[in-house]
């Protein structure tokens, strides 16, 4: 994929390999888990029918799983990145700050599709669908400024966007993001975790009856 | 229910999908009793167990305890196979919502009754479906609480097993304040129990001495 956007499109984005893996490892992370959510539950009849475990313990689990992939996977990506691409500097204290909003995102939308999809058995298949297209309304493999003039804003501000650039900004542009870039990227994170939450307060007592 | 349906309108369980098991349950009890629950298969004596124990919630009414419960309801649960046995005590009692018990000293206790000490830190998937059960049984069993849910526990296993089995069983039935025990057995409701409660199509039918609703519940299975 570098290959083809970096080489064959000459896309004029210095270091585009530190630019994609900045973008491409947190999407991973985030998507693998929405997705693995939705079967969270669905997939546990048996432990959810004869254990007191809160149901959430299971979704979050899942969630750690592929959280603690993704930070041994973005740890070494870092240190290629360093080593080969860019110099060591304070901006990778930020990496921390940046990655945070993601997790909660991934928190908040783990629950809130594990819940829903015990009632909606298809989700699963429609989520998928989805975020394979929501894929490249991000400007991960190509930069923004490459689309044409009227998509621009959309991908540059669009919810996915928001939470995926600090990252790429401090990664790659080895700077701290503008502080209404890292807002929004919180706020998108908190309200998905609201949301997230919200479900599991709604549907949970019940959960074990649809299952 | 899928999206699908829900979008072209075919939405929500009709009324006559839901499967009532239990209906208009009344129970209370206190420490020093020692409860046995009988009825027929699909009579909804599992789903009682499970209701006491906080598993499942009433969809009306409410359940209330006081104490920690100990639900022996499915043994086994959480075991993987691709890990060792140690791991799988702890994975068992995370299942089982428990792991703040764990320690060394527990784990030892565990693998000696079971025999097994030799097999600690082998893959779990080398054991026999016999010592699977063992080792399912005692970690279910290892546990002091103040209400005790046993359905239909009894452990399998070679004669001598059993034996020892049935000893832990009894010992902790003898320290537990509050037993609720279910059965088919009915030597073992007339050897643990001076309660019983007969249950049939998810109602009590009858709450009373042990005879008594032994003989309701031999009458309700002849007819």
């Amino acid at each position: 994929m570098s290959f083809a956007f970096g080489l064959v499109l000459a896309m004029p984005i210095h270091n585009y390999i530190v630019y994609l893996a900045s973008g491409l490892l947190p999407w991973a992370f985030m998507a693998t888990s929405v997705v693995g959510s939705t079967s969270s539950l669905t997939t546990r009849v048996h432990e959810l029918n004869a254990s007191t475990v809160a149901t959430y313990v299971y979704v979050i689990s899942d969630v750690t799983i592929e959280f603690l992939s993704f930070l041994i996977a973005y740890a070494v990506f870092l240190v290629i990145a360093v080593t080969v691409f860019q110099p060591v500097g304070w901006y990778l204290l930020y990496v921390p700050l940046a990655m945070l909003p993601i997790v909660l995102f991934t928190i908040g939308a783990s629950l809130f599709f594990s819940y829903y999809s015990v009632h909606y058995r298809d989700l699963q298949h429609l989520l998928s669908v989805t975020l394979s297209v929501a894929f490249w309304a991000v400007p991960i493999v190509y930069h923004w400024s490459a689309a044409p003039l009227f998509l621009q804003d959309l991908l540059r501000y669009n919810p996915l966007a928001l939470l995926i650039g600090p990252l790429q900004i401090v990664v790659h542009g080895r700077s701290l993001p503008s502080l209404d870039f890292l807002v929004a990227s919180y706020a998108i994170g908190i309200v998905m975790l609201i949301m997230g939450l919200d479900a599991y307060k709604r549907l949970n007592r019940q959960i074990v009856y649809f299952l | 229910m899928s999206l699908k349906h829900r979008l072209v309108g075919r939405h929500g369980r009709k009324a006559e999908e839901w499967l009532t098991v239990l209906h208009d349950i009344t129970l209370s009890a206190g420490p020093g009793e020692r409860i046995g629950i009988v009825g027929r298969n699909g009579a909804g004596k599992t789903t009682l167990l499970k209701m006491i124990a906080g598993i499942l919630p009433p969809l009306s009414g409410s359940c209330r305890s006081a104490g920690k419960i100990a639900p022996v309801i499915a043994q086994g649960l959480g075991f993987d196979n691709q890990l060792s046995v140690r791991l799988n005590i702890r994975l068992a009692l995370l299942h089982a919502n428990r792991l703040e018990e764990w320690n060394p000293d527990f784990e030892s206790r565990i693998l000696e009754f079971c025999e097994m000490e030799e097999y600690t830190d082998r893959q779990f998937s080398v054991l026999s479906s016999g010592m699977r059960s063992r080792l399912a049984f005692a970690i279910s069993m290892f546990q002091k609480s103040d209400i005790l849910v046993l359905d239909e526990v009894f452990a399998a296993g070679d004669a001598a097993f059993v034996r020892k089995a049935q000893a832990l069983t009894m010992e902790r039935i003898k320290d537990v304040p509050l037993l609720f025990f279910v059965s088919h057995t009915e030597d073992q409701v007339v050897a643990l129990c001076q309660r019983c409660i007969l249950i049939d199509h998810g109602r009590v039918v009858m709450d009373g001495p042990t005879d008594r609703v032994l003989a309701a519940y031999k009458n309700l299975t002849t007819v």
